[in-house]
């Protein structure tokens, strides 16, 4: 409840003063939001997405962000998809989406063999091999013997 | 005027090496010193194949000797962007993930060229996985603009644009996949053409966005584009979306006749947005075609405006697609304190993609997500739709359009590597090109007074080369003045 108290003398003595000039009142979502209780943070930065979100997508890509890239991407990919949404402003009721750069029916070849790259040529990248397989570190847990 | 041979067109190489006049070698050991002296300003060139190229050089000569026809392209010194795949040295893409990565094959582009008895000199920078509008991306160095060495040479095919510009190579290979060999070549003042998708295949070529990609060649002369794509071009059974066609002819499409042809000026393009500098320039090359008897007319492409978010949809979206590969299994960078599968992944992506490179996967899996797909992916390719139609309609008046390459000249090292979305601006008038799969070309058109080049972008209707070329090479031979050598030189 203290945070909460602190939070609105915050809104009243600082960011409403400021938005007086811009909104002669007291803005109606202002008033929703503070109803709501939505802390100070989220409730100004009106951001496309969240911390919450990049950690998610970051997850979905398989990346780690540290603090500092998490806060950055929110700001950058906030402003980007913002952009994005300049996108709605266009009807595309009934548009046909553009699924293939160009009009293609089925290519068909035959069916001969070819020359396949040899295992000493497959494997020469391999950040680690044994010069039949990829080694990989343990996917599952086989019991506890390792 | 004598020309020494690292400032002779492709064509003029050639021509001088198929009649005996000089041999590959030489050509290849001036190109060689060329680099030595102006590379260490420029940064073009990541690697530089200073034994392989003498070699192919003197396998050019040994067919001569043994009195062999000479291919297209006998003797041409190339400078390959650091994403086609060879087996010869590395295949980076400029980034950390790939840097030790040795491909066990050769793209169908760099064969073809081998096959035309090209010499290859090495291989030049370009914005990590070629996502960029500046070569600020790059892991691996900083390439200048050999115009102001305190300007970017544009992206993401810089090292190409700026290796061509100051005489390294008369030739390099780049890709574009919203405007990476366009926008460079206009900053840089070189010739450079998207041929349309489909027209040159893309195996080999490490995908970035794979429904947008191309693969197109760099120069110094409008000729020389059409040399090049004459060689590069055709169907290969290695990429399925390589179309079938009949053999090109696009050096003879270079008949200097523009009798009848429709120049369109897009209403959209020329707005308050164009830099008045670029304006002016775009303008006086337009005034070529007047002068010359070709039609001017306006033509309109109202979805210019959503170009750049669908760009942005769809590219991220592919690109978070095609980099889902880089696991640190069967290639590319894998995190030595990784020690389970999941820790690898992440471990070695984060470490090993540069912050561009992250920001787009992220941008990508964020609307290829559940939830947000229709919102944003499905939408972007309706309205792509939309573009293709617009150009569809605009096709109808004209036979090509014309419009500045980039909004404005090169710009200093850092000026906007720090606002994503502005770099992304900056992509304008080249990304609709992609979207709608037509070929596109840029061409220089003067310098500004700060003595930085400008471009005229002239755009095609789908395989309709010949008609861009024909085009792009009237204005080069008419516009009255010589572009001239950047002060590297």
């Amino acid at each position: 409840m203290s945070s909460f108290s602190f939070s609105f003398f915050i809104d009243i003595t600082s960011i409403h003063w400021f938005l007086m000039p811009v909104f002669g009142q007291k803005p109606p979502v202002y008033v929703m939001l503070c109803a709501l209780r939505i802390p100070l943070s989220e409730r100004y930065i009106m951001s496309k997405i969240t911390e919450k979100d990049v950690s998610y997508v970051a997850a979905l890509a398989q990346l780690q962000l540290d603090d500092a890239a998490r806060t950055r991407l929110v700001k950058e990919m906030g402003d980007i998809l913002s952009y994005m949404d300049t996108l709605n402003a266009l009807d595309t009721e009934g548009v046909e989406p553009m699924m293939h750069a160009l009009e293609m029916t089925n290519v068909f070849r035959e069916d001969e063999v070819g020359t396949p790259l040899s295992h000493e040529e497959a494997l020469k990248n391999a950040p680690l091999d044994d010069g039949a397989y990829f080694l990989v570190p343990k996917i599952l847990d086989g019991g506890g013997k390792s | 005027m004598t020309k020494e041979l690292h400032w002779k067109s492709a064509r003029e190489i050639r021509d001088a090496v198929q009649s005996g006049a000089v041999s590959a070698t030489q050509i290849a050991q001036e190109h060689l010193t060329r680099i030595d002296a102006v590379d260490g300003r420029v940064d073009a060139f990541t690697q530089l194949w200073r034994d392989k190229a003498l070699e192919m050089a003197a396998a050019v000569d040994a067919k001569a000797a043994r009195g062999e026809t000479l291919g297209a392209l006998a003797g041409v010194p190339v400078g390959l962007k650091e994403l086609f795949c060879t087996r010869h040295g590395k295949t980076s893409c400029a980034s950390k993930m790939l840097e030790n990565f040795e491909s066990p094959y050769d793209a169908t582009v760099v064969k073809k060229l081998e096959e035309a008895d090209a010499v290859f000199l090495g291989k030049v920078n370009m914005d990590e996985f070629a996502m960029g509008s500046s070569t600020e991306n790059s892991a691996i160095k900083t390439t200048k603009n050999p115009w102001n060495l305190k300007c970017v040479p544009g992206g993401s095919s810089g090292g190409s644009a700026a290796a061509v510009t100051a005489g390294e190579c008369a030739l390099s290979l780049g890709s574009d996949t919203g405007g990476s060999i366009r926008q460079p070549a206009c900053l840089c003042g070189c010739v450079g053409i998207k041929p349309t998708y489909g027209r040159v295949s893309r195996y080999g070529l490490v995908a970035f966005a794979s429904s947008l990609d191309q693969v197109g060649p760099l120069t110094r002369t409008v000729e020389d584009a059409a040399l090049t794509l004459d060689v590069i071009c055709g169907k290969d059974v290695m990429d399925a979306t390589s179309a079938v066609l009949p053999k090109t002819d696009f050096m003879g499409a270079l008949t200097g006749d523009i009798s009848g042809l429709r120049v369109g000026l897009p209403r959209e393009y020329f707005t308050d947005a164009l830099n008045p500098e670029m304006r002016e320039k775009v303008e006086c090359a337009i005034d070529v075609y007047r002068a010359n008897g070709a039609e001017i007319v306006d033509v309109s492409l109202p979805c210019s405006d959503y170009a750049i978010a669908v760009y942005y949809i769809i590219c991220t979206a592919e690109a978070s697609a095609n980099l889902a590969r880089f696991d640190g299994v069967r290639y590319g960078f894998r995190h030595p304190d990784a020690k389970t599968v999941k820790d690898m992944y992440a471990l070695s992506k984060s470490d090993a993609f540069g912050p561009e490179v992250q920001r787009r996967i992220m941008l990508g899996t964020y609307v290829l997500s559940s939830g947000y797909y229709d919102a944003y992916y499905l939408k972007a390719q309706k309205v792509r739709a939309l573009i293709k139609k617009d150009f569809d309609a605009a096709f109808e008046k004209c036979d090509v359009i014309a419009s500045p390459t980039s909004p404005t000249a090169s710009f200093e090292f850092g000026s906007k590597s720090d606002n994503p979305l502005e770099m992304y601006l900056s992509d304008i008038y080249t990304i609709s090109v992609n979207l709608a799969t037509l070929p596109g070309i840029s061409v220089p058109c003067g310098l500004t007074d700060a003595g930085l080049p400008a471009g005229l972008q002239l755009i095609g209707r789908p395989f309709e080369e010949d008609t861009l070329l024909r085009a792009a090479h009237f204005y080069e031979q008419n516009r009255g003045f010589d572009m001239g050598r950047p002060p590297v030189a």
